[in-house]
C-alpha cells in the first residue's frame, strides 16, 4: 500500500470513528427517542400500544408524504381486500354460473325447437339479397374476433389460475397469461375501433319502432315453427344484441381505458354522483386505488355480461338458424330467409326498386 | 371457412391483428422510460 493510499484510508476512519463517537448528523446514529433515559414507555411508538397502532394502519389510515405520489400514504388499503374476496368469491361465481346457464338454455332450446328452418324453404331459383356490404361484414368480424380473443384472455384472468397450471402446466400457463395480457390490452384497441364502426354504420336501422314491440310479444316466432312477426332491416332481438354491443362495449371501453393508463382517468365518482340522484348511495369520493379496483369489478362484470350475450348470438347467428350465417359470410342472403325474416326490409327493398325503375327514363 | 365466401371474416381478423401490432408498438415505445417513472415529479412513484 502506497503512503498516499494508507493516508486516505486513515482519514475515512477517523471520520468513522469521530461521527460514531459525538453522533453527529453525517452519520445519524442518534438514539430514538423513545429510548433516552433509558425510558421505552408503551413500546417504541411512545404511549401508543404496538397493537393499536397496527390495527390503525391495518384499517387504513392515511399518513402524509412529501413524494408526488400521496398514494403512498396510505399504507394498507383495506378496501382492496373486500374487493378481492368479492372478485375471487361472487364475481367468479356468479359469471361462471350466468355462463353456464346460458349455454344450457340454448341447449335446452336446441334439443326443442332444433335449427330454425326456412319454412317455405330455399328460393327455388336461388335469388339472394345483399345484407351487409363489404365494409359492414368487415366490421362485424374485425370486432367479433377481437372480442372472442379478449373474452378468452379476460376469462384467463380470471379463472385461468383455478384450472390452467393443472391442465398444462405453471410454466405454460405463465407464458400463457404473459401473452394474454398483452394480447388483451393490444387488441383492445381493435374492438374500441370495431364497436365506433358498428355504431356509424348499423344506429339508423336500431332505432326502436312500434314494430318491436309486437315482434317481443309475438316472442320473435322463436318459439313456434312457421310464425314469423315482420321486422324491418334489424328485429327487436337484434337491435337488443345492437344495443348491448354499444352500450356493453362503450362501458367495456372506457373502463378498460382505466385500467390501461391506471391512476390517470378516475370516472366512478362522477358516474356515483349521478346515479345517487336516482336515489342510491354510493360512495362519492374515492381514492385513485379504490377507483382502480372499481374499474376493474366494473370491466369484469360486463365483460362476462357481454360474453353471456354474445354466447346466446353466435348460437342463434350459426347453429340455430339455417341461412343466417350467409349474412355475415359472403352477405347474401336467401329471398325466403329474408322475406321470413325481414319481412319489412324485404318490401321497403323491393319498393326503392320498383321506384327506381319507374325513375330511369324507357330506353 | 375459404375462399371468397369467407374473404370479409379474414380480412377483419388481419386488420384486428394489425390495429393491436401498431397499438403494442406505440404503447410500448410511450411507456414511461425508468428515468421518467422514477423522477421526483412522478405521480407514479
Ligand atoms: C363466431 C362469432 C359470431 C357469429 C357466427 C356471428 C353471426 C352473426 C350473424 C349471422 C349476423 C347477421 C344476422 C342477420 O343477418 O340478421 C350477425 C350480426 C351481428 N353481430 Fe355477430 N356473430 C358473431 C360474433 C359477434 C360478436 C363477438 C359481436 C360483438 C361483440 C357481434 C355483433 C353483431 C351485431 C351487433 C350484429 C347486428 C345485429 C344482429 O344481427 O344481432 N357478433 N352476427
Amino acid at each position: 500500500m502506497t503512503g498516499k493510499k494508507l493516508r486516505r484510508l486513515l482519514a475515512v476512519l477517523s471520520i468513522l470513528v469521530f461521527a460514531g463517537l459525538t453522533g453527529s448528523p453525517m452519520l445519524s446514529v442518534q438514539p430514538a427517542a423513545a429510548q433516552s433515559g433509558g425510558q421505552v414507555p408503551g413500546g417504541w411508538s411512545g404511549s401508543t400500544s404496538d397493537a393499536e397502532f397496527w390495527r390503525a394502519i391495518r384499517k387504513g389510515v392515511r399518513g402524509t408524504v412529501s413524494i408526488p405520489d400521496k398514494k403512498a400514504a396510505q399504507l394498507v388499503q383495506s378496501d382492496g381486500d373486500e374487493f378481492r374476496a368479492f372478485r375471487n368469491g361472487k364475481m367468479a361465481s356468479t359469471g361462471v354460473t350466468a355462463m353456464i346457464i346460458v349455454v344450457l338454455v340454448l341447449f335446452v332450446f336446441f334439443i326443442i325447437r332444433g335449427k330454425i328452418k326456412i319454412d317455405a324453404g330455399r328460393d327455388p331459383e336461388g335469388q339472394t339479397i345483399e345484407r351487409f356490404n363489404t365494409l359492414e361484414r368487415f366490421t362485424h368480424w374485425m370486432t367479433a374476433s377481437s372480442f372472442i380473443i379478449l373474452s378468452l384472455t379476460g376469462l384467463n384472468v380470471l379463472y385461468g389460475k383455478l384450472f390452467m397450471p393443472v391442465l398444462i402446466g405453471k410454466e405454460a400457463f405463465a407464458a400463457v397469461s404473459m401473452w394474454g395480457k398483452m394480447a388483451h390490452n393490444y387488441i383492445a384497441w381493435a374492438f374500441m375501433i370495431g364497436i365506433v364502426m358498428m355504431f356509424i354504420l348499423w344506429v339508423k336501422d336500431n332505432i326502436p319502432g312500434p314494430t318491436d314491440i309486437k315482434w317481443l310479444a309475438k316472442g320473435g316466432g322463436l318459439f313456434a315453427k312457421g310464425m314469423h312477426p315482420p321486422a324491418k332491416r334489424f328485429n327487436a332481438g337484434q337491435k337488443l344484441i345492437f344495443w348491448s354491443v354499444i352500450v356493453g362495449g362503450a362501458s367495456l371501453s372506457t373502463s378498460g381505458l382505466a385500467l390501461l393508463f391506471p391512476f390517470e382517468l378516475q370516472m366512478f365518482a362522477g358516474t356515483f354522483k349521478i346515479i345517487n340522484v336516482f336515489g342510491f348511495d354510493f360512495p362519492t369520493v374515492l381514492s385513485p386505488l379504490q377507483e382502480t379496483q372499481y374499474a376493474l369489478m366494473w370491466h369484469g362484470i360486463v365483460g362476462i355480461g357481454m360474453i353471456v350475450i354474445i354466447i346466446a348470438h353466435i348460437y342463434i347467428g350459426s347453429l340455430g338458424m339455417e341461412g343466417a350465417i350467409d349474412a355475415v359470410a359472403d352477405g347474401h342472403v336467401d329471398r325466403n330467409w329474408a322475406i321470413e325474416h325481414h319481412g319489412l326490409w324485404v318490401e321497403e327493398l323491393d319498393n326503392e326498386a320498383t321506384a327506381g325503375a319507374e325513375s330511369q327514363p324507357a330506353e | 371457412m375459404t375462399g371468397e365466401k369467407w374473404k370479409s371474416f379474414w380480412m377483419g381478423t388481419i386488420a384486428a391483428v394489425v390495429i393491436a401490432v401498431v397499438a403494442g408498438i406505440v404503447m410500448t415505445s410511450t411507456n414511461m422510460t425508468a428515468g421518467e417513472k422514477f423522477s421526483s415529479s412522478s405521480t407514479r412513484l
